[in-house]
């Protein structure tokens, strides 16, 4: 916590460190995004067949807004480096909805990442071939992909002012 | 010196109807399985997404933690109706005949309540298939499956519950003179819910409309088989004349006659004529003797009635033809 109030009184704006000294005990954590340098955006979209300008229909993703049950939506997360340094260690984790169901091998990102899932909520991440179920008999079997309940992407570095995106698709139950 | 003759018999194929029920139980379990794993998810439900990002800025051990925006989109309503028909094989019946039940399963697939119309789809082109004026529609309101006219209710329109079903049934009186021997009517089911128009808001429910309407359809099968029945007497004297002692034989047949097909449970009663006795032992099927009394065997003779019983069970043929049982028994003219 003292080093983030370092981080904060040295690279942020004035009013985010009288904040931070305003109030040192309830002094959250996660950032909000106007206060840091980077900014994480997250869009739900939809495959619609749309008509072009010039009457062609084709299908395109589009911002959600007529998902019903069975629907695919696609989740795409950009992180923009708004700094003027590197960002290293990079771990983005997006919980999955509980009316949604994961659809395998649909998670990716737009660079080179690690991705590992979770189904506890968030507390343990794994590569699918090393995330298991503890059955009744007390075997084991390979989680599936509709028991995730989270991702993580992992990314070495984003440099100082580009942006990259990670993204999933899932079914609505 | 006149007899009355009742045949009676069920006109039902028992393993049928066992097939029927065996199906109608695996359906029911497929429809629960498919409930308790497919409920949609309620129309109007918010399903919001949100992501966590840890980084660190170079050459800086330490880590920042920031959150995106939250991403809701609201769960639109789907109106998605679906009508089968339920009967494994084509319903016979016979011309003429009435109350004859096809049976429709309505499910709602959609993920609200809907008030489900439901119409009877009549074949213009076939003089089998009953007009709708000889057309009732009936929800099976005790969820028995099978048609009760004192428990089940005529019904056009049909609630049903998110992922909820209904069994339904056509109940037609059959056209005396039809010209086929199978007829294709059905019910057409349609939701209550129309499109929504207009731009698409992600925070408003819309209605989006997937299966709209459905129909299923039905076949009756003109039965081609039936009984038939005859009853003679043989006077045992001299002069061909009755006489008080006289014997007479009397013998009934029945005879199942068409195609192939099976009539069950036909029973045969006979009242002794007036100013005649039975003469004990002297019942016989196929002109093997039958005991008077009412036991293990098929036959039986009721004092008390002056009544002849006889349980011929099933009268069935694998291919068109005649089966036939015969009866006889004696009585004394007093």
């Amino acid at each position: 916590m003292k080093q983030m109030t370092k981080i904060l009184l040295a690279g942020l704006l004035a009013g985010a460190s009288l904040h931070a000294e305003s109030e040192p005990v309830a002094k959250p954590e996660t950032t909000k995004q106007s206060q840091s340098p980077v900014e994480v955006t997250t869009r739900s979209l939809q495959l619609k067949t749309v008509k072009t300008p010039k009457g062609k229909k084709v299908k395109k993703w589009v911002r959600a807004t007529e998902v019903v049950p069975g629907d695919t939506v696609r989740y795409v997360n950009t992180v923009r480096n708004r700094s003027g340094q590197n960002i290293e260690k990079v771990r983005i984790v997006n919980p999955i909805n509980p009316h949604l169901i994961y659809l395998a091998r649909s998670a990716k990102c737009a660079g080179g990442c690690t991705i590992r899932f979770s189904i506890d909520g968030g507390k343990h991440f794994a590569a699918p071939k090393e995330l298991f179920v503890k059955m009744k008999n007390g075997k084991k079997r390979l989680a599936l992909p509709k028991e995730y309940n989270a991702v993580e992407w992992v990314i070495d570095a984003i440099p100082a002012g580009e942006s990259t995106t990670v993204e999933f698709k899932a079914r609505l139950k | 010196m006149t007899g009355r003759s009742i045949i009676t018999g069920r006109r039902k194929r028992d393993s049928t109807k066992s097939k029927v029920k065996c199906w109608i139980f695996v359906f029911s379990l497929l429809v629960l399985w498919s409930s308790a794993e497919g409920a949609g998810t309620a129309a109007g439900t918010a399903v919001s997404n949100s992501v966590t990002i840890r980084f660190q800025i170079a050459g800086s051990a330490a880590t920042q933690t920031i959150e995106s925006n939250t991403d809701t989109f609201v769960v639109d309503r789907v109106a998605d109706v679906r009508i089968d028909w339920m009967d494994t094989a084509p319903v016979e019946a016979g011309p003429g005949e009435s109350d004859r039940v096809l049976r429709f399963l309505v499910s709602n697939l959609g993920n609200g309540d809907d008030n489900v119309s439901l119409s009877y789809e009549h074949n213009t082109t076939d003089s089998f298939s009953p007009p709708p004026q000889n057309v009732r529609l009936y929800r099976d309101s005790d969820g028995d499956g099978v048609f009760d006219p004192s428990s089940d209710s005529q019904v056009s329109l049909l609630p049903l519950a998110e992922d909820a079903n209904a069994t339904v049934f056509i109940v037609a009186d059959i056209p005396s003179n039809p010209d086929s021997n199978l007829s294709r009517d059905g019910i057409r089911v349609a939701s209550s819910w129309t499109a929504t128009a207009g731009p698409e808001d992600p925070q408003a429910v819309d209605v989006v409309v997937r299966r709209g309407e459905d129909l299923a359809e039905g076949i009756y099968r003109l039965r081609d088989y039936h009984l038939e029945s005859y009853k003679s007497a043989t006077i045992h004297s001299s002069d061909g004349q009755v006489h008080t002692g006289t014997r007479i034989t009397y013998t009934i047949g029945v005879t199942l006659k068409g195609g192939a097909g099976a009539i069950h449970n036909v029973i045969v009663s006979d009242t002794i004529p007036t100013g005649t006795e039975y003469l004990p032992g002297t019942l016989t099927l196929d002109g093997t003797a039958l005991s008077d009394a009412a036991d293990g065997d098929a036959g039986s003779y009721d004092s008390a009635q002056r009544l002849i019983r006889v349980d011929l069970g099933t009268l069935s043929q694998s291919a068109p033809g005649e089966t036939s049982r015969e009866i006889a028994f004696e009585v004394k003219v007093q």
